[in-house]
């Protein structure tokens, strides 16, 4: 351990900062997560964009993101939905019922009972843009319960539904005065066949719901190192279940993209538990003993605490002549000569 | 002197009420089985409109089916279906809000407990330094 003391101490220094400013870091973190989502949904939708739509314009973005960042995550979803609708209704009205919907299910269905897992469904589209979202039932997994494979499965809907937008939406015809029902219907129609015939999205969806419920168990499992198996065993499943889809369902996944999204997910989620969870398997200690009542067998698994070697800055600056703490100064310290006692 | 006992009880009480408390005042008001009733109550309108959602989806998608269907007034298998799906939506809907209400107020009656555990000792302790 001594030749990790360095990181650790790092470690130390980095959670003490983030205690220190926790006020400042979140809102800045919040920011960071809705400018981030904003940017996605102008990168996909933005183009098809009329000129007055709320996505096309930078500064509003930013103000948007800026609001969100002063309110709770819940309401931040909010804002960040209504924008979505907004711009999808600018868009395309099928688009816009559809999406609606699924807002609806969302929240109706879920977050009813446990609003504060709404920051996993905002990460998570971000998480996807750039592939690390293998990522994310791993880490929610280890800090949330089995429930978090619900807003994944609406993050990942949420974030593949947007594209299959973009991609529909030349052929859709847009808010043309001429659109028949007929074509009104059929739009529709091969939107929700978009979402659910999409053989890769449900591949994804099973692979990634089953790893947040499986990585949930493992880790509250009474072993040594839970948190590294269920991490393992969370990245290793995810890749079977993907490969199997694939071979099963002809997913046609890129297998290079996966491979590569998988290794960099479970890095980033052994830095998660580097900071969150770490504890000295080496040092545990077991304890027995009894009351009136039960026998108890007592597993204490010590943390890995390194002490943060404090600071001290001596100032050996002095007050220049002239300025105005010099007279003051002087009269403080005597002269080289006077302390010597020479004369 | 400072008392580390007392300073440790009063953080621990004061996290309590300024976090988890302001939803567990909440829950305060009603007996433990008239607040899952409550939650029971509100998921017949959530879930009502949740399976009004899913209806109004599958009403867009097979619009031509069900038009033909009012058309030769023959509705009755469509209404017979949307009952049994919505009777059968809302009796799992219904089970797990009473699960998940029901294991939340006991959790709420045990740190209900323990708040007010910590109270008295605090009492103890404000009594004893006046004496």
């Amino acid at each position: 351990m001594n030749g990790n003391a360095g990181i650790y101490q790092f470690r130390e220094r980095l959670i003490l900062f983030y205690k220190k400013q926790e006020y400042l870091l979140l809102p800045v973190l919040r920011f960071a997560v809705s400018l981030a989502l904003l940017l996605l949904l102008r990168t996909h939708l933005g183009a098809h964009g009329p000129a007055g739509a709320a996505l096309g314009s930078t500064l509003l973005n930013v103000i948007i993101a800026l609001v969100c960042s002063m309110l709770p995550p819940g309401y931040a979803a909010g804002i960040i939905a209504l924008v979505m609708v907004w711009d999808l209704y600018k868009l395309s009205l099928e688009a816009t019922a559809i999406c609606v919907a699924l807002l609806l299910l969302c929240i109706l269905l879920y977050f009813r009972f446990v609003p504060r897992d709404i920051m996993v469904l905002l990460v998570i589209p971000i998480a996807y843009a750039l592939n690390v979202h293998y990522a994310v039932p791993v880490i929610a997994g280890l800090i949330f319960g089995p429930g978090t494979a619900v807003p994944i499965i609406f993050g990942l809907v949420f974030a593949r539904y947007v594209v299959l937008v973009e991609e529909k939406l030349p052929s859709m015809g847009g808010t043309d005065a001429a659109l028949t029902g007929e074509r009104l219907i059929s739009n529709f129609r091969s939107l929700v066949d978009g979402i659910m015939k999409d053989r890769e999205l449900i591949v994804l969806v099973a692979a990634l719901a089953l790893t947040a419920v499986i990585v949930c168990f493992i880790r509250h499992l009474v072993m040594a190192n839970a948190w590294i198996v269920a991490i393992t065993v969370g990245s290793v499943l995810e890749l079977a279940v993907l490969l199997l889809g694939d071979m099963k369902y002809e997913t046609n996944i890129d297998l290079a993209r996966v491979f590569i999204g998988i290794a960099v997910s479970f890095l980033l989620a052994q830095v998660f538990r580097f900071f969150a969870f770490n504890v000295d398997y080496l040092r545990i200690e077991s304890t027995q003993f009894e009351d009136e009542d039960y026998y108890y067998y007592v597993k204490a698994v010590p943390k890995v605490m390194v002490p943060v070697p404090s600071m001290t800055v001596r100032n050996f600056s002095s007050p220049g002549y002239g300025d105005a703490d010099y007279d003051e100064f002087a009269e403080e310290t005597p002269s080289d000569s006077s302390a010597d006692g020479r004369h | 002197m400072l008392n580390e006992e007392k300073i440790r009880l009063m953080t621990r009480v004061t996290v309590y009420e300024e976090g988890r408390g302001i939803e567990d005042s909440r829950k305060a008001r009603f007996f433990q089985n008239d607040f899952v009733f409550a939650e029971i109550v509100g998921s017949i309108f959530t879930g009502t409109l949740a399976w009004g959602v899913c209806a109004a989806i599958y009403c867009g998608y097979y619009f031509e089916d069900i038009f033909f269907s009012v058309y030769e007034n023959a509705l009755g298998p469509i209404l017979q279906r949307a009952a049994t799906t919505y009777f059968a939506f809302m009796a799992v809907y219904l089970f797990a809000t009473f699960l998940i209400y029901h294991g939340r107020s006991i959790a709420y009656e045990k740190r209900r407990m323990l708040y007010e555990q910590d109270l008295d000792t605090l009492t103890d302790i404000y009594q004893k330094e006046r004496m």
